[in-house]
């Protein structure tokens, strides 16, 4: 069990570490090991929208499990984001936490998450994991907040769950339009690369929080849980209780 | 006098149900403290309204119209909870201090899905209850019941569950998105569901070892499971056939979640999460352990489903089940698959179980996929038994090479059921395998691209009888001569 966990998190942290090779992409891709999708982030102001990715400033800073952003641009003014991904030790799996400050008055963060294609070797560090490709046969179960994400096949079903801020509702796109956050957030279902997305709007000194994992018995969130799981990275209260997977009866 | 006995008498009746519609206590949800902002939780006030009326001898629970945000409510005997036109059971999100009733122990929770084996962890439930009505023209809304698998505390995931209650009525209401079941009801004897609109995520109705239903012009939409099924799990701790029972007038579909009670009909989504095709079918099983026994299902609509599954696979006997007067339209799936296997999810020791005495007919068929074709399918040395199939036009697309029809599928006897298990069928219309005392008449077969598989293959099949085939309106003068055994 140890050295599965072990061989996990060096897989998380390999695709962090991948796409920072280029110094400016704090969008997390998550390999479990296998492609399970990437969480893509960006900024609107005012009817206007800019990936995280595309800022002017990302500074990098390691910690054992875990890896900081700041990020900064004329975008966001005098603004500044603080990105903070850990990885868990419960599960496959990371908790983001996002602090943003002297945000421009309206600001949102615009979020979108998609592209588990279940398959391996395909991180590649300097470009949009992202892609419309990876999306075919994605299957989000939206329930508020999170959303439950079916990948792979019949046979060999993936299931990943997602904990994402409180904000405006989630809603499906199309992950051929991803010129900029807002093209992506309103491009509507009507197409066969579904990803899932939604605005969350900035207030001063809120802290946000993501969580990508898979469901086990120690493994099992809400997002009220998601503070403490970042502070130890661990979360267990399911130990105790019944535990039986399910079938598709 | 004499004359005008018969009047006399049915004016006293009338005279007498309206007197006893009048006295009916009714206790307004309001007075006992409910806001219906949308954002209170309310279900404290509702619970303390039903205990009110059942401290009375029972009554009548009024919910006027706005929109109550709700954790469980506990359905108690001689209650009707009415929901007024303008109504909402709001299923609220739990929280880190508040949610639903704890799901209770259950020793026998193994041998179904954890959906299957609680009932406290709902919206509304009630155990062991009687005489219980829940009608009006209102909404349940599930917003915050789940469909997936968390097992966290305060966590609901049903939106109406019955364990051992008896002269239950559901009738009028519409519900939307209602986690792992909109109404599951396990070992519920006089059950009637009446009139109800159910669009939602996963299954709609689940009646499980129960006696005596009627399922009467119901519209229930649910892409991502079954529609209306009928099982007979263990969940109970001993087995219960599910019996007795009807399905009428119902329209079962995968549309869009959401859309179709908002009628706007979307299909945007066509994978289910299992990735299958929109599932929205009505069946029998997969939970099994028990039988079912004497079932009608009648004049029922299909759209956008995987057709009709009948299985047993966990032991029960499956008998006296009559099919009829169906049409179904984009049937991803086969539109019959009948299973009889042996996944024996039950406890230790339980026999196979048996499949026979089915009758299927006037069933009209049209744009089915056909990798997996139709398939009867018994075991090795478990046969399914007495099948008809009597008056059935079947437009498929077809499509596939005469290689195909070579394909030996594997058994798969423990397998979970899905047509799926088999890979491809080396059949264009109906593959038959363990199975005897079988009889298609009048079959009718249209494709809309030519198909090389035979249109019949018979595996260790005896007694089969294949009479009046047709082929894009071209009676098959010699059917065997299509089949292959």
């Amino acid at each position: 069990m140890v050295t599965k966990i072990k061989y996990l998190i060096l897989s998380l942290i390999f695709s962090i570490n991948g796409l920072l090779l280029k110094a400016q992409q704090p969008d997390v891709t998550f390999l479990t090991p296998k492609l399970a999708g990437t969480l893509r982030l960006g900024i609107e102001v005012n009817g206007e929208s800019k990936w995280l990715a595309d800022f002017s400033s990302v500074k990098k800073k390691e910690k054992k499990e875990e890896t900081y952003y700041i990020l900064k641009d004329a975008f966001i003014g005098k603004g500044e984001i603080t990105w903070m991904v850990k990885s868990l030790v419960d599960s496959e799996g990371a908790v983001m936490k996002w602090f943003s400050e002297k945000m421009p008055d309206g600001a949102k963060l615009i979020w979108a998450y998609g592209g588990a294609s279940n398959e391996e070797n395909v991180l590649q560090p300097k470009k949009n994991m992202l892609l419309p490709e990876y999306c075919y046969q994605n299957v989000f179960s939206i329930e508020g907040h999170s959303f439950t994400l079916y990948y792979g096949t019949s046979r060999s079903l993936r299931i990943l769950e997602v904990e994402t801020p409180p904000g405006d509702k989630l809603r499906l796109c199309d992950a051929n339009k991803q010129a900029n956050p807002l093209q992506l957030l309103n491009s509507g279902k009507d197409n066969n690369a579904h990803v899932v997305g939604a605005s969350v709007p900035l207030n001063t000194t809120d802290e946000l929080y993501f969580c990508v994992y898979h469901l086990n018995p120690k493994a099992d969130y809400n997002y009220f849980m998601l503070p403490q799981l970042f502070e130890d990275g661990y979360y267990r209260v399911n130990e105790e209780t019944e535990w039986m997977k399910s079938t598709p009866d | 006098m004499i004359k005008n006995k018969p009047y006399y008498i049915l004016s006293l009746l009338v005279i007498l149900v309206i007197t006893q519609g009048a006295f009916a206590e009714t206790y307004n949800i309001r007075d006992f403290g409910a806001v219906g902002d949308g954002k209170t939780i309310d279900s404290p006030a509702i619970n303390a309204a039903i205990d009110k009326a059942v401290e009375n001898g029972g009554g009548r629970i009024y919910v006027p119209a706005g929109t109550y945000a709700c954790y469980s409510i506990r359905l108690k005997s001689n209650i009707t909870l009415y929901l007024e036109s303008g109504a909402t059971i709001l299923a609220a999100f739990p929280t880190q201090n508040d949610g639903y009733d704890a799901a209770e122990p259950n020793p026998d929770n193994p041998y179904q899905d954890f959906g299957h084996s609680h009932w406290k962890n709902s919206l509304m439930w009630a155990i062991g209850e009687r005489n219980i009505t829940i009608e009006g023209h209102g909404l349940i809304h599930g917003e915050g019941l789940t469909r997936e698998e968390s097992r966290l505390a305060g966590v609901g995931n049903k939106a109406i569950a019955f364990k051992e209650c008896h002269n239950i009525t559901l009738k009028d209401f519409s519900m939307l998105h209602c986690g792992h079941f909109a109404l599951i009801a396990t070992g519920v004897d006089n059950l009637h569901v009446l009139n109800l609109k159910v669009d939602t995520n996963r299954d709609g109705f689940d009646i499980d070892c129960c006696r005596n239903v009627r399922i009467t012009d119901c519209s229930v939409n649910c892409p991502w499971d079954d529609a209306i099924v009928l099982k007979s799990s263990y969940g109970l701790g001993y087995f219960k056939d599910t019996e007795n029972v009807t399905i009428s007038g119902c329209f079962v579909s995968g549309y869009d979640k959401g859309t179709a009670l908002g009628a706007t009909w979307e299909t945007y989504e066509d994978v289910a999460p299992d990735h299958g095709t929109n599932t929205g079918r009505i069946k029998l099983g997969t939970e099994s352990s028990g039988g079912f026994k004497n079932i009608a299902i009648t004049n029922c609509i299909f759209e956008r489903s995987r057709g009709l599954a009948i299985e047993a696979v966990d032991g029960g006997h499956l008998e006296d089940i009559v099919i009829s007067n169906i049409t179904m339209r984009e049937v991803g799936n086969s539109p019959f698959f009948f299973r009889l296997g042996a996944r024996q999810r039950s406890p230790k020791g339980t026999p196979v179980g048996k499949m026979q005495r089915i009758l299927v007919q006037n069933v009209n068929v049209y744009d089915a996929e056909s990798q997996f074709s139709n398939i009867i399918s018994g075991i090795p040395g478990h046969a399914i038994q007495s099948l008809t199939f009597n008056n059935i036009n079947i437009y498929f697309k077809g499509g596939h090479p005469a290689e195909d029809g070579l394909i030996s599928p594997p058994e798969n006897e423990r397998t979970y059921p899905e047509p799926w298990m088999f890979g491809i069928i080396p059949a264009s219309g109906f593959y038959v395998r363990h199975a005897r005392d079988v009889v298609f008449d009048n079959i009718r077969f249209y494709f809309e691209e030519p198909d090389g598989r035979p249109l019949f293959k018979l595996d260790d099949a005896e007694k089969i009888y294949i009479d009046r085939v047709y082929v894009e309106g071209e009676l098959v003068k010699d059917p065997y001569s299509a089949t292959e055994k």
